[in-house]
């Protein structure tokens, strides 16, 4: 027994070890990946200014291309408008792609804030139950159980002792003495008692 | 000392699935933990670009602006060739005004080609970011989860072990009396018996 004793404190020991290794790795990476999102959360987003610069740039561009030539009054007007309306859109299109894009992020945010929240308060549901299965696996106290189990032998062997008839017993003599003179019923303890004696 | 077959076969299986237990282990840890790592070091602080995509675009921005340089720097020249070979006459300058001419559309192009790059970069920089969060958290969670499968290994390894002192010490004590009542009645007995349950209780895990 003490063989495999040994070899399974020695593969708890393991065991343990390299679940401790681990969890601080997970830990520490599931740690900084909530962190990184709370930041953005409180304010720190990526910051997107140069694209949005940089498509209005386009926008300005575009529409002064859309504008044209001529030399006449009328086509300068005609030109012009142009190059207005081209430059209204451009910049609408692009406000409206940065307001759906900031909202795309803060759903994101708040998805991956909540989902791997969650994960985290479930793995820490699955330690509890692996706490749970540690204590189920221990004796309630092994030194005393094994003490009291020989203290129950050794008075069940005295309460034997004690039983036997003509063993000096104080307790024995004093009964064999009472149904000594007695006859009860067929089949009752005395009887027997006494029917053993002849 | 008194193994069966059996048992030395299954103890020799322990061992060598320990082995193998501890030996993967280290072959696969030191990867999770390397790009692990590298991630979380790549992604930087909240609302920074990842220094991955920064490193990419800067080496493309300089290699683009070096090919506008070099066709900016031909342009000159390249004007004064066309211009000679086409054999009719210009007016003196003619050369030099195409020229600009070619190196201001170059300009416009140089700056489109930039805009373009940063608009690129952004939306890299968040797809980086959105990558390497989704794989740092899916991967710790993932080891946090392996952490507890060898935590339940350790519980299932710890039942196993059904060491008790005491109980070896009282087993040793009658196993020890026994032997000395048949060597030397009394004394034998009672020495026996002491033997016996020390024995017993460092065999029980004392």
């Amino acid at each position: 027994m003490g063989g495999r004793d040994a070899e399974a404190e020695r593969a708890a020991q393991i065991n343990q070890g390299l679940s401790r290794e681990q969890f601080q790795l997970g830990y520490q990476g599931a740690k900084a990946g909530l962190d990184y999102e709370r930041g953005e959360y409180a304010g720190q987003t990526m910051d997107q200014t140069g694209k949005w610069e940089a498509k209005m740039t386009d926008v300005l561009e575009g529409a002064a291309l859309t504008r044209g030539g001529g030399s006449d009054i009328r086509s300068q007007i005609t030109g012009l408008e142009k190059a207005d309306s081209a430059m209204a859109l451009g910049r609408s299109g692009v406000e409206q792609e940065k307001m759906a894009s900031g909202l795309d992020e803060i759903n994101r945010i708040r998805s991956v804030l909540s989902g791997h929240g969650l994960q985290a308060t479930n793995l820490a549901s699955q330690s509890g139950a692996l706490q749970s299965q540690a204590i189920s696996e221990m004796a309630p106290n092994p030194t005393m159980s094994t003490i009291l189990a020989a203290a129950a032998g050794g008075s069940a062997i005295y309460g034997a002792y004690q039983q036997k008839p003509g063993s000096g017993s104080g307790v024995a003599q004093e009964r064999t003495a009472t149904y000594a003179g007695q006859t009860g019923p067929a089949g009752s303890d005395s009887a027997t008692l006494n029917l053993g004696r002849l | 000392v008194g193994q069966t077959e059996g048992q030395a076969t299954a103890s020799g299986l322990s061992a060598q699935t320990a082995s193998q237990q501890e030996e993967l282990f280290r072959l696969g840890q030191p990867s999770l933990k390397m790009a692990l790592e590298d991630m979380i070091k790549d992604m930087g602080a909240p609302g920074s670009e990842p220094q991955s995509v920064k490193t990419a675009f800067e080496a493309l921005g300089k290699s683009q602006n070096a090919a506008f340089d070099q066709s900016e720097k031909a342009a000159p020249l390249q004007a004064e060739q066309a211009y000679k070979q086409g054999g009719m006459r210009a007016d003196p300058g003619a050369a030099s005004s195409a020229s600009d001419q070619i190196i201001a559309g170059l300009e416009d192009q140089r700056r489109a080609t930039s805009r373009q790059r940063q608009v690129a970069e952004t939306d890299a920089s968040m797809q980086t970011r959105d990558f390497e969060l989704s794989r740092i958290l899916g991967l710790s969670e993932g080891a946090v989860s392996s952490a507890f499968g060898f935590s339940a290994n350790a519980i299932r390894d710890a039942s196993m072990d059904q060491r008790n002192p005491m109980g070896g010490a009282l087993s040793g004590l009658a196993t020890g009396a026994a032997i000395g009542t048949e060597v030397y009645p009394g004394v034998g007995t009672v020495v026996g018996g002491v033997i016996g349950g020390v024995g017993g209780y460092f065999a029980g895990g004392g």
